[in-house]
């Protein structure tokens, strides 16, 4: 039976794809030994931390790729407008700025998911519109410039570090383990694969797609605001500026990952994995003296691949 | 005369919807304007036609992908990498960079359908990755800056205005192309196949009809349209820089859709996505008449793509239904 399972694995299509992901798997592991300075404690610190900044946002895109709309291209924006409610809102204290930045991230996703799940409005579309609402919107308010906290202090425990790993890393660590379990354990998370695989045969089974559909961006919301007011935390400023190109690489993460592009199959830890290879990518790059140019330019093939080798998967 | 009735019969868009949507707008406006003058003025109609000319080219290579049940989002990429290897190239020869930048983006919509025919994939997430290759591109040629463009000449000659003011070289071109592609798309068989391809794939395969190179052909023009207008407007103001996506896209997709083509594809032409794109220029002018902040007038570009996008969804006739039921009882209609 076993046998029967390899002989089946080795021949094919699906060798050839397992050949080609454990090649490229080669390559980035060989980059990684021979580049001087990455096998250090530091480096990995700095390659955990670019991990859960994308991370944080590629399981917030996990949902939406699962729930068969495919992907958000206004994460990112949705990422800088909870920093910036984050430090506007620092002057209420950690808990008040935190909950504000939560709730903005949550309410601009859902508003988004609503107009998805409830009009049937076409989720790409959407999302281009909501990163336009939220650019022109926001330079409005702040007049395109950065926003500095009026009480520096709220952003102290946002800073705090745990051992060698600081916050960042942290919340990522727990949100991971929150959106696996969400996923995979609960009604929701059952409710939004079957959403995923067949919204019809969801709808004729009494899921209510729209609500489905509206939590799902809630919660991408969620993990953009977590990224969001750690970003800033960090920086210990925001701008509209401070998210940007973050769609690219979550959804980077997502499909490297192995998530499936049509919906209803997906995980979070393959998220984390996708996100863990796109930041050592970085992390190499970034030791071997590349320019950011470079870097989206790899970002860009390391999609296409990602893309193309899926669409095998899928048949 | 009757003949040239029977040439507009042909080639203006169905039930004359975008029309009536142009002309709600300039009443509205009237309205608004109330005879003070500030929006019925040879101003107001040049810079509609300058906005025209920028999102008109991409309106109609985007509309076309959307007429085949398709988006594409690398037009972005080939518009902002277009623009810079135009500027670059064309500075001896402008032809010659226009060349150039159309051929990239010809180049990237070839690429991208052979890829999408031979894997039978989704447009959007492929072209999402050839929008991020050219972006990181442009970024490489541009090197985070913008690039001056040295030959004022070419610069003032796009910009001149003709005919009392009231449009440029530049909106001449693009107005000669949406022509072009009226009269393609009208007298044809290229025509009838995009609209057969867009309403049912698999139907028009066995009607005949060559969908793989269809949707080859389409994502190539329009590539090198996106391109076009790239260049021209790199050219015309003197300088090549990257954009941000719901800059190219925004604007383009709402076009489209006033102008009648539908995301379900099989709908719209031609003119009707140049009388969507006037709309919209029109709609922009005519709030920048009361001094509004050019960002507030972005965001109205995202809610009018909100609005026609949940128009366009594929529930919204149900849901509709469902609230003429609730607000008048349940008696059929």
């Amino acid at each position: 039976m076993i046998a029967l399972k390899l002989g089946r694995a080795v021949s094919g299509r699906a060798s050839a794809l397992w050949i080609v992901k454990l090649a490229v798997l080669a390559v980035i592991v060989g980059a990684a030994v021979f580049t001087p300075g990455f096998m250090t404690p530091a480096s990995a610190i700095a390659t955990l931390d670019h991990a859960a900044l994308i991370g944080l946002v590629g399981l917030g895109m996990t949902f939406i790729t699962i729930s068969g709309n495919q992907l958000s291209l206004s994460l990112g924006a949705t990422l800088s407008a909870a920093a910036l409610a984050f430090i506007a809102a620092s002057g209420l204290g950690t808990v008040g700025a935190c909950a504000v930045a939560i709730a903005t991230g949550v309410a601009l996703q859902a508003a988004q998911g609503f107009v998805i799940g409830y009009f049937g409005a076409n989720p790409i579309i959407v999302s281009i519109a909501g990163l336009g609402l939220i650019l022109g919107i926001g330079t409005h308010i702040t007049g395109g410039g950065e926003v500095y906290p009026a009480a520096a202090a709220s952003l102290a425990p946002l800073q705090s570090r745990l051992g060698p790993f600081n916050m960042l890393i942290v919340v990522f660590a727990v949100g991971s383990a929150a959106a696996e379990l969400l996923l995979s354990r609960t009604r929701f998370g059952r409710q939004l694969i079957a959403v995923g695989s067949s919204s019809r045969a969801a709808i004729a089974s009494g899921i209510q797609v729209p609500m489905v559909v509206t939590a799902t961006y809630a919660v991408a919301g969620f993990f953009c605001a977590l990224a969001g007011m750690l970003a800033a935390a960090r920086f210990r400023y925001a701008s509209l500026e401070i998210g940007v190109g973050y769609d690219y690489d979550a959804f980077g993460s997502v499909l490297i990952g192995g998530t499936l592009l049509r919906g209803g199959f997906g995980s979070a830890w393959r998220t984390v994995l996708g996100a863990l290879v796109l930041a050592s990518v970085h992390t190499i790059l970034v030791l071997r003296g590349y320019s950011q140019e470079a870097q989206y330019v790899l970002l860009g093939v390391f999609v296409l691949g990602a893309v193309c080798l899926s669409s095998r998967e899928e048949r | 005369m009757r003949s040239i009735t029977r040439v507009l019969d042909r080639i203006a868009p169905p039930r004359g919807r975008p029309l009536w949507i142009l002309l709600g707008l300039v009443a509205a406006l009237a309205v608004v304007d109330g005879g003070s003058g500030f929006f019925f003025q040879r101003s107001t109609l040049f810079s509609v036609t300058q906005l025209f000319s920028t999102v008109g080219l991409v309106a109609l290579g985007l509309g076309l992908v959307m007429m085949l049940h398709e988006y594409d989002l690398s037009l972005a990429g080939s518009f902002a990498l277009a623009g810079i290897v135009g500027v670059l190239t064309g500075v001896e020869s402008p032809l010659l960079g226009v060349a150039c930048g159309v051929a990239v983006g010809a180049a990237a919509g070839l690429i991208q359908g052979c890829i999408i025919v031979w894997l039978r994939m989704s447009a959007v997430a492929l072209t999402l990755g050839g929008l991020l290759l050219m972006l990181g591109i442009t970024y490489v040629l541009a090197a985070g800056t913008t690039i001056r463009y040295a030959n004022r000449a070419v610069t003032q000659w796009l910009q001149a205005s003709l005919f009392g003011g009231t449009i440029s070289h530049r909106g001449m071109i693009v107005a000669a192309i949406y022509v072009l592609a009226a009269l393609v798309f009208a007298y044809t068989r290229v025509g009838r196949d995009v609209i057969a391809t867009g309403s049912n794939r698999a139907g028009a395969a066995i009607a005949g009809v060559n969908t793989d190179a269809i949707l080859v052909g389409v994502l190539t023009a329009a590539g090198a349209l996106a391109a076009l207008a790239g260049v021209l407007l790199a050219y015309s103001l003197g300088a090549g820089s990257a954009f941000s996506l719901s800059d190219v896209l925004m604007g383009a997709t709402a076009a489209a859709i006033i102008g009648g083509v539908s995301l379900g594809g099989g709908k719209g032409r031609p003119i009707g996505i140049a009388l969507g794109a006037v709309t919209l220029c029109l709609l922009r002018s005519g709030l920048a008449g009361l001094e509004a902040d050019p960002a507030v007038l972005d965001s109205l570009t995202g809610l009018v793509l909100v609005l026609v996008a949940i128009a366009d969804g594929t529930l919204f006739g149900q849901r509709a239904l469902e609230w003429r039921r609730a607000l008048f009882g349940s008696r059929p209609p």
